[in-house]
Order: structure tokens, then sequence, then C-alpha cells
């Protein structure tokens, strides 16, 4: 949550940090790092690509805190940083292209899922490993700002008002771009859980190519 | 109102952020829409995953969040030592770990550098020296597994039975000491290539990776990777045999303290070994291949690093097929089994972007 109001004891260690004490960034890294991680969680779907991301947020939050004036409120800068970090993760072109899993179905039909990382590492949730999965690799499929704007609201639980704020929009937008990343992952949910059920009859999970032969 | 109008109203309602009247307008639709209600079901489910799927952050994160403010307000290390800047311009979708066998291999270490992206590498001695003290926050080990080289029949089904450690790491700091080190192995000279005539290559193996084990007890920087080339001609050995290469080479793989781990004392696998169907990694899996597929650092750090290629390095970027790929490696690296490990979930095949260094020239 953002309160409206002005932490007064956090501007202190706003301006202590701003002015270099990593003793006072830290306090403020220990504030926000679970929600921060969370959203880059959600956002890259795995737990080492999150941790990365929030390590990037936190450090350029420190590089360009003397540039933070108040003009909003310190936690709405920072999840604007953090979501942007992430969504130039995502938007990188190597990294969408990494990994996608060619499926054939039962009809025959080559379907092309992206999936997430494998993660070696759990996410540390009440997730199954399956619910984890199937939540990463649909979220996955949405377009950033749809897994950025459903993370602020779900997971991070910012008001509408907030999320306004943070992406800059209108408020009767956020409804509605809410409203369509809903829709979006429920019905990604559905369509890969009904993939996934049909691993044991036909479907086909094609590996990838053999190694060369020599 | 058709019922994809009431999509907004549904998403509202979840949030309590419906009007009154919005309110009472969905209500009355929903008692009259079966289908509406089981999409509102739906979605409550998905709200439920996304809420339950709150985790707490690694416990070392606040560490090394820290630990990178601290090292960033000390100093403005502006990585003078640009010899060659390469781009890892990664391995799209199929990821592969070409894991090439290479004995006295000299390989220049990379840093690379966290804005850009850009790899540099440091020069180092030419002096094998034997697994030295790792340097801070890059301890990261690679096993190279001897493979046999193949000769003109080749050979596939044969294992390994040395196994060479070389390690490299990266690291963010301009080093103080080389950060690199290869395996001491008894070999000709390091600065010249021996005569085409084999020499035996006895690698003390079993020592170096436990004494490299016990060494790495820094957390791994989360971008550290590998990217080696070799600069000379290269041999690759097993079995007492030797036979030379200088074909440009790649050698890719990441690798963190625990993915290492995993591969201890493990069976390298050929290519003609892997396995037909589908492998689900398992933590308890004792083949290479297996423990790869749960590792899976390397093309993701390789996506990481990518930036625009340097004028003056020689690169050659090649967009391939992984059919074309796998012959490619075999052009490259000439008679010798190559080993191409993958994780199972990688099946983009259709184009790889593929960087292939040829032997470096300096850059700068």
């Amino acid at each position: 949550m953002i309160c409206e109001v002005i932490d007064i004891d956090e501007k202190k260690l706003l301006k202590k940090a701003a002015a270099g004490s990593a003793e006072a960034f830290e306090q403020l890294v220990l504030t926000y790092q679970t929600p921060i991680y969370n959203l880059c969680l959600r956002m890259t779907g795995n737990p080492e690509d999150a941790a990365d991301m929030t390590q990037e947020s936190f450090l350029k939050a420190w590089r360009s805190l003397e540039g933070f004036h108040f003009e909003s409120a310190f936690p709405t800068w920072l999840y604007r940083l953090a979501s942007n970090t992430c969504l130039d993760f995502l938007r990188s072109v190597k990294r969408r292209k990494q990994f996608s899993l060619t499926m054939e179905d039962a009809d025959g039909e080559t379907q092309l899922l992206d999936l997430p990382d494998p993660a070696p590492t759990p996410e540390a949730s009440l997730l199954s490993a399956e619910e984890s999965f199937l939540l990463a690799a649909a979220m996955r499929q949405l377009d950033p700002e749809q897994q950025r704007i459903l993370t602020l609201r779900v997971v991070n639980d910012l008001s509408y008002t907030e999320i306004a704020a943070v992406l800059d929009i209108k408020e009767g937008t956020v409804k509605s771009r809410l409203a369509r990343a809903r829709e979006n992952l429920r019905k990604k949910l559905l369509q890969l859980g009904n993939k996934t059920e049909s691993k044991s009859s036909n479907t086909h999970i094609r590996k990838g190519g053999r190694g060369h032969e020599v | 109102m058709k019922c994809n109008d009431y999509l907004p109203l549904l998403s509202g309602h979840l949030d309590s952020m419906n009007t009154a009247v919005e309110e009472q307008r969905l209500q009355k639709h929903l008692s009259a829409c079966k289908h509406c209600r089981a999409l509102l079901a739906q979605m409550e489910q998905t709200d439920a995953l996304l809420h339950a799927s709150k985790s707490e952050p690694p416990a070392d994160l606040t560490a090394r969040i820290m630990a990178r403010v601290r090292k960033e307000s000390k100093q403005k290390s502006s990585h003078k030592r640009t010899i060659l800047s390469i781009s890892a311009a990664g391995l799209t979708a199929a990821a592969l770990l070409a894991f090439v066998f290479l004995g006295d291999l000299k390989l220049p270490s990379f840093r690379q550098e966290k804005d850009t992206g850009a790899l540099t590498v440091n020069t180092h001695s030419q002096e094998s020296e034997p697994l030295a003290a790792l340097s801070t926050g890059s301890a990261d080990l690679l096993q190279d597994y001897a493979q046999s080289p193949a000769e003109q029949e080749r050979s596939t089904d044969s294992k390994t039975e040395s196994m060479t450690t070389l390690s490299l790491t990266v690291s963010e700091e301009a080093p103080t000491a080389p950060p690199t080190y290869s395996v001491p192995l008894e070999s000709p000279s390091a600065t010249e290539p021996a005569a085409d005539d084999a020499e035996a290559m006895q690698p003390q193996l079993p020592s170096l990776v436990e004494s490299a084990y016990g060494s790495a007890t820094e957390p791994q920087h989360p971008n550290d990777f590998f990217l080696g080339a070799t600069e000379q001609p290269h041999y690759l050995s097993q079995n007492g045999e030797t036979l030379k290469t200088d074909a440009p080479l790649l050698i890719l793989w990441g690798a963190r303290t625990e993915d290492i781990e995993l591969l201890k004392g493990l069976s390298p696998v050929t290519a003609a070994e892997l396995p037909e169907e589908s492998v689900e990694p398992s933590a308890e899996a004792d083949s290479l291949y297996e423990c790869l597929l749960a590792s899976l650092p390397l093309a993701k750090k390789l996506s990481e690093a990518a930036s625009d290629l340097p004028q003056n390095s020689s690169v050659t970027k090649y967009h391939v097929s992984y059919e074309q790929l796998s012959a490619l490696f075999s052009d490259c690296v000439g008679n010798y089994e190559l080993a191409i490990y993958y994780p199972a979930d990688l099946r983009d095949l259709e184009n790889c972007t593929v960087l292939i260094l040829s032997p470096a020239e300096s850059v700068e």
C-alpha cells in the first residue's frame, strides 16, 4: 500500500540516502524489497530474474535518489522505476525469443507456447510447483503492460488511484485495463491448464534438436 | 449489453471499485447469466492464484543489493582495460551449451559491464597457475569434460575419462590479479603450441575440483557467466592422444556454484547418448544431461549481455537454424566430437543466433 501521507521518518531516510548514506538506504530496501520483489517475480516469472530485477531497481533508485524531489510519494516512484526496469527486461528481444515449446497436440497441430524458465529455484510461496509453473507460463503470455497492472493491483495491492499515479494514466483507464488483463490471464490459464492435462494422451512434446552427432 | 461489456464491472467488483449503480447493474446481470457467473468465479480463482503467489525474497537479497550499493558509492570504475569488446549475442531459443573439450587452454576472463552488458576481456599471464584463491564475488567454476576427439571415424560412444577443470570468473570490479586460472596440465610450454605429436596430458582433476569447490564460498554474482575464446591453437585430448586445432571456437558455459555442484563427479553425456524421451530433471539426477536441464542461467545471461557488436572485433554472427548450427560447430571444431547439451524445455528450432569468435585480434 502507498500511504497518501508522506511519512516523516521516510522523508528523513530519503534525504539521508540521497546524501549518500548507505545505512539509510538499507532501511528503505528493507521496507520495500518484498513488494518490489513480488512485482518483479510476477513480471519476470522466475525467482532468479526477480532477484536480479529487484537488485537492478534498487540500484537505479540509489543512483537517482538525488533527483527525487517528492513530486510523488516515494513508493509510487519506486514502483514505477521497478516496473519499468522489468518492462525493459521483458521487452529485450533476445529474452523474448528464448524459451518456447513447440507442442503437437492430439489433433496434430503445432502450437507454440511460451514457457517460463524451468527455474531450478522454486518460488517460496503457497503455490505448488505446478501452479507456479502454470501461473508463470500464463503471465508470460500477457503483454508486459498487462502483467504490470495486474501485479500492481492484485499482488502489490495498490489502489486504482495509486496505480494511476505509478502508470501516469487516468483512474478510469485503470479499471478497463485491469479488466482486460484479468480476462486475458483467465483465458491463458484455462488454455494452459487444458494443454497440460492432455499431456498424457497423444500430445507429444517435441524435444529440442539433438546434439550434433559427429 | 453483451457479456463482454460486463468485464470491467466484473473486474471492478473484484476490486470493490464499482459505483453503486454499476454494482447494481452487475448483480442484476449475474442473476440471469450463468456464463458471467462462471466468469466471475474464474476471475476470483485467478486473483486467488496471484495472491497465493506472493513470496519472500531470497534471504541474501538485501545483502546483495547493499553490496552493490556500497560498491557503487565507493568507486566509479570505468573498466578501462577494454581490450576486446565482445557482444555475447546469445543463443536465443535453443540456448545451446556447447561443451568442447580442451586441454592447455588459455582463456581470457571476461567482465561484464553492468550498464551496457558489453564484455571486456582481461589479459592474463600466459602462465598456467594452479587454482588460486578465488576473487570476491565470482567463484564460479566450470568443468570441461574431455571428450574423445574423433578421428576419421567418429566414435560417438566414447566417454570421458579425464576431466579438465577450467575456472573463469567474471567480476564487476577491475581485477587486481587476473582472476583466471587454468588447469596446470602437464603440457608443453603454454606459449607455444606443441608439436603435432601427441603429448600426454594429465589433468590433475580430482584435487583441483576439491580445492576449487572448497574455496567457492562467495555468493555468486548474478551476472556472472563465462564466455571463452581461444587465441591460440588448442588441444583436445583424451587417453593420452592429442589433436590440435586452430579453428575458431566458441566456448559457452554458465554456471553458478550450485549448478556446478550438480555437475561434480558426473559423467558427461555425448550427443549420441541424449535420451530420446523427454527427461524431467530431478534433484537426484545423476547424469550430466539431466543436471544441465536444471541449470539454465546461460541463455539468460547471454541475452542480458547482448549489446551492439563492437566495430573492431573479429566476430562473426550467424543466424542459423539449429541444424545448421550443429553443422557449424562441427565445421569450427573440426573432427572433434562435440556434445551439445540443452535444456529440454527449449524447443525453438527455428532461429538461433550464435556468436562465434574467431581467434581474437586485439581491439583498440
